[in-house]
């Protein structure tokens, strides 16, 4: 009797998980377990983590062009940054048997052996927005290089604060691999072209707006000289721009950083922020599923080959690297131009 | 007991003049009164939260979920603003009932169906946040308007509405608490549960209130973190609930139940707030951070231990037996 | 008691039948021998957390530091590999680590009496504090090939060396509570650590083993993990500290102490892993994974509590309306 009732219990339990899990399966994709069978072919993209308004941003750009080309878009990743739980995730679509796995890496080294077995089991794999090593994936779609983007938000820097005196830094995670090899390249850029600008401290603020409302006001008050802040995240930059506004420095402390527009534009237009620099996320997406069907025809790429919408981009056959351009910034004048 | 109970705080109040001491030693900026005051400012949430986690722990239980029911609450508070024609009225009840509700479910779980707090809440926290991230898609409420986010710098007759606001939760709280026949009941419920019933303690109803109340002030604190930030994140709050919890273990409540004061949790809000603030202050590398308010935390709870472990005892026998005696005669 | 306890393991193993084969009739390609291996593969890291976190819960006892110590663990041997250039003395020294740690805990729980919550409370803050020091915040990857043996490799074929490593850790452990006189001690202070000082137990000594032990499991997990993604970083680890704690009550361990097993625990896990694994197979939402999990194990111990529900539902109605 009593065992009768908990399996009862227990079907309807699993029922209402099933309705659930059809319920959201079926407005992404009504088929997407295709386990080899239908010969649509099936891209998955992988963000660092879902839910940013960066990656979304991003995948819808990708799934526009998926939809012309004919493609299954699948988009799925972990709900932390976490690099072992997107490992999971790309082991996953492996066993699903997709055609092209597109990865934007937690952590480079950490994906490598995933995306090696993806290789090895005949998916293609390209990586976009943040690398793996080269020899796990058949292309990389980056942004920007590292490089240009640390040294471009330094001149950034030196521009708003008038190439002299005390900047600081608010970093996503003291952890954070990309984070830190911008801020690299940073301190690179001050000591060969601003020996007269002084870093005086990275502060974290744990992808959290509020400890970076917080951290900010720290910061202006630990360095009375304080004269800029180059906030290194889509979370960081809103939160550092709100405390700025509330502490009433706006224009004594000058602001910088990466971050989407809609984050940024009611600070942008106040003048709390002097600019939040990014690149066109959606064009990103695009890139990406643009270079997922040429790898499905089996061409390469070309230095200079002219995409659809997005214009010319630089392909490094040594690195098997696609780049997309310079880092654009959004300011007061044009971040009406951008909504993402 | 009461000087017992005064010394445990006074202890927690001289680490954080001694923290303070050292810290203004090094960083002159420290003791200013704008950064005193955006010490206090930007640890309100912090504060209003770890009043209704004392009670939540004085009663034995305690609440992972909380980092997550701020974030619910938060983006719907957050949408009801954007809605036009809503006012600070729709915000407030929009924020307090949806925090109620959501502490009201953890309640009804422990208490009803007696699975242990930790256990509930820390499925609610996965509950709470999946559906909330499901239900936003990620998205987050930005261009807030602006009569909702003034609420956070306005000043009523000179002193910040979120203090104000902190002021009457800490009020509210402390009068429950200490005056009225539910806080005798917390604190007996958390003392000693069997005997808490046998004197006609209602221990489902008083657990419920506690998980219940939390929700309360977790809304009202959603209130103020949108206005603070004008813009809410679905992923407000995470881990949060931890630095909640810490506050108010270093202020002195005993996870095993019957004890905790209001006055001790807001000293532990004040040497976290301290602490944050001062690493950056002093120039300390920020990497050192956890080593410092780990080693506080360790250092806190372990000379509480070793100080009253003797006397916390014997203080919660005499605790239970005046509870026995005015159980009895209610 | 034992009533109670049978009653929770059936419904979890019906449980777990009833979602292998939702997921195998929505996701052709979930069951099959390669998607299972890498089931056992991903639950492998935070189960044998688990498996230190069971220990632990049945004295009573908790860890929030698990997950600190895993990621303390991975830079440990990340760094001494690099002073000392070989590998095995530094996963030792990793393993090392991880002991101190659990018996730095151990001290504070056992012998001076502080609430197991607290400890760790406070050393999860300080050994991730530890390692970002040690670290600065970096990831470190220069690893020799041999290293990813234990993360990556594969024995008789295709059988994930961590699976393997798993199971004999949840074996030994299984072996080790219910065969040892340790073992019994463990469920005895749990039971009654008052009762326990009377029948002659020394307390102290066996919960200082006990963090000791999870100290240990917390450090072979940061190692496997570190090996599988090839990289040490301070916060590796981290989230599967809740998620072990899930898994361990969801497996039956009486948060109160005194009751659990390893068995459970590793039913508990495989609930985790297989959900996880079969919604993205599906396709479903990561957000939908979350709160699944989190119903899963409302859910479970609802179902298993029910008597105690029923009771309440006539009191209340008995109240109320008559």
């Amino acid at each position: 009797m009593k065992a009768k009732k908990t399996v009862t219990m227990l079907l309807v339990f699993m029922f209402v998980a099933l309705l659930l899990t059809g319920c959201s399966s079926s407005s992404n994709a009504p088929k997407a377990d295709s386990g080899g069978k239908t010969d649509k072919k099936v891209v998955a993209m992988v963000p660092k983590v879902m839910g940013s308004p960066y990656f979304d941003t991003c995948a819808e750009g990708a799934k526009k062009v998926a939809a012309e080309f004919g493609f299954e878009f699948l988009y799925t990743g972990p709900t932390t940054a976490d690099a072992a739980q997107q490992v999971n995730i790309i082991q996953d679509l492996i066993n699903k048997k997709v055609d092209v796995l597109i990865v934007a890496a937690n952590d480079a080294q950490s994906v490598a052996p995933a995306l090696k077995k993806a290789k090895a089991a005949g998916i293609k794999v390209m990586t976009y927005d943040a690398d793996s090593t080269p020899d796990a994936r058949d292309l990389f779609i980056n942004q920007t290089t590292p490089e240009i983007l640390g040294r471009h938000i330094m001149d950034n820097v030196a521009k708003e604060i008038g190439g002299s005196g005390e900047y600081a830094i608010l970093t996503a995670s003291l952890t954070a691999s990309n984070q830190n090899v911008w801020i690299k390249w940073m301190k690179e850029q001050q000591a060969a072209k601003y020996p007269n600008i002084t870093l005086v401290t990275i502060a974290p603020s744990e992808e959290d707006q509020q400890k970076a409302f917080a951290q900010t006001q720290n910061l202006v008050k630990a360095y009375p000289n304080l004269k800029g802040i180059a906030a290194l995240s889509t979370v960081a930059e809103p939160g550092a721009a709100q405390a700025i506004e509330q502490l009433n420095v706006i224009g004594k402390i000058k602001l910088v950083g990466l971050a989407t527009p809609n984050g940024m534009r009611q600070y942008l237009k106040s003048g709390a922020a002097q600019s939040a620099t990014l690149w066109d996320v959606g064009k990103l997406g695009y890139l990406s599923m643009y270079m997922a069907k040429q790898l499905i025809d089996g061409k390469t790429p070309t230095d200079g080959m002219d995409v659809p919408t997005v214009g010319k981009v630089a392909y490094k056959a040594d690195n098997k690297e696609i780049i997309m351009g310079e880092p654009l910034d959004f300011t007061k004048e044009n971040v009406d131009t951008f909504n993402f | 007991m009461n000087d017992l109970l005064k010394k445990r705080e006074f202890v927690m109040f001289m680490m954080l003049m001694v923290i303070s001491l050292c810290i203004s030693l090094i960083a002159p900026a420290f003791l200013t009164p704008s950064n005193l005051l955006s010490i206090v400012m930007n640890n309100i949430i912090l504060a209003i939260m770890a009043m209704g986690m004392t009670l939540v722990i004085v009663t034995s239980g305690i609440d992972v979920s909380v980092g997550s029911q701020l974030g619910f609450a938060a983006i719907f508070v957050g949408l009801v603003a954007l809605i036009p024609g809503s006012n600070i009225f729709t915000v407030l009840v929009v924020g307090v009932v949806s925090g109620i509700v959501l502490g009201l479910l953890n309640g009804i779980l422990i208490a009803g169906a007696e699975i242990p707090a930790i256990v509930v809440t820390l499925g609610t926290m996965n509950i709470f946040r999946g559906s909330l991230l499901l239900y936003t898609n990620g998205k987050w409420v930005t261009a807030l308007p602006a009569w909702y986010t003034s609420l956070y710098n306005t000043s009523v007759m000179g002193i910040p509405i979120p203090i104000i606001i902190l002021l009457l939760v800490i009020g509210v709280t402390h009068f429950i608490a200490q005056h009225t026949r539910l806080g005798r009941s917390i604190y007996a419920l958390g003392g000693n549960p069997a005997i808490a019933s046998r004197v006609g303690i209602n221990t489902g109803m008083v657990t419920m209130f506690a998980f219940a109340y939390m929700g309360a002030l977790t809304g009202i604190s959603s209130i103020l973190y949108g206005a603070q930030l004008a813009t809410i994140d679905p992923n407000a709050g995470t881990s949060f609930e931890l630095m909640v919890i810490s506050a108010v273990v270093i202020g002195g409540a005993n996870v095993l139940g019957g004890s905790g004061s209001l006055l001790g949790s807001l000293i532990g809000v004040l040497i976290l707030g301290v602490l944050q603030n001062g690493i950056i202050l002093m120039r300390i590398e920020p990497y050192w951070q956890n080593v410092v308010v780990g080693l506080i935390l360790i250092t806190a709870v372990t000379l509480d231990v070793v100080n009253n472990r003797k006397k916390e005892e014997r203080k919660k026998v005499i605790y239970v037996a005046e509870e026995v005696k005015a159980g009895g005669s209610i | 008691m034992i009533g109670i306890k049978r009653s929770h393991e059936l419904i979890l193993l019906l449980f777990f039948i009833g979602l292998i084969i939702i997921m195998s009739l929505l996701a052709p390609s979930f069951l099959t021998i390669n998607n299972l291996l890498s089931v056992t593969q991903q639950m492998s890291e935070f189960g044998i957390l688990a498996l230190g976190v069971t220990v632990i819960i049945i004295t009573s006892g908790i860890d929030l530091s698990v997950g600190s110590i895993a990621g303390l663990t991975t830079i440990v041997i990340a760094m001494s590999y690099g002073w000392s250039g070989s590998l095995v003395a530094a996963i030792l020294l990793g393993i090392l680590a991880g002991a101190l740690c659990g018996a730095f805990n151990g001290v504070l729980i056992a012998k001076i009496g502080v609430p197991p919550m607290l400890v760790t409370l406070g050393t999860m803050t300080f050994f991730n504090g530890i390692a970002l020091v040690l670290s600065k915040g970096n990831a470190i990857s220069d690893f020799p090939e041999e290293f990813y043996f234990a993360g990556q490799g594969y024995l008789f074929g295709n059988i994930p060396v961590q699976t393997v490593i798993f199971l004999v850790l949840a074996i030994l452990t299984s072996l080790l509570l219910s065969k040892t006189p340790w073992g019994r001690r463990v469920y005895a202070v749990g039971n009654n650590s008052v009762a326990a000082v009377f029948s002659g137990v020394q307390v102290d000594k066996v919960l200082l083993y006990v963090y000791i032990f999870a100290g240990i499991m917390a450090a072979i997990s940061g190692w496997i993990i570190s090996s599988r993604v090839s990289t040490a970083r301070a916060d590796l680890g981290a989230v599967y500290l809740m998620q072990s704690i899930a898994a361990t009550v969801l497996g039956g361990t009486n948060i109160a102490g005194g009751s659990g097993t390893i068995f459970g625990t590793v039913i508990g896990v495989s609930v985790f892993a297989v959900l996880a694994n079969g919604l993205n197979l599906i396709g479903v939402s990561p957000f939908a994974q979350n709160l699944l999990m989190g119903l899963a194990l409302i859910v479970v111990l609802l179902i298993s509590n029910m008597s105690i529900i029923k009771r309440k539902i006539t009191i209340f109605i008995k109240l109320n309306f008559n």
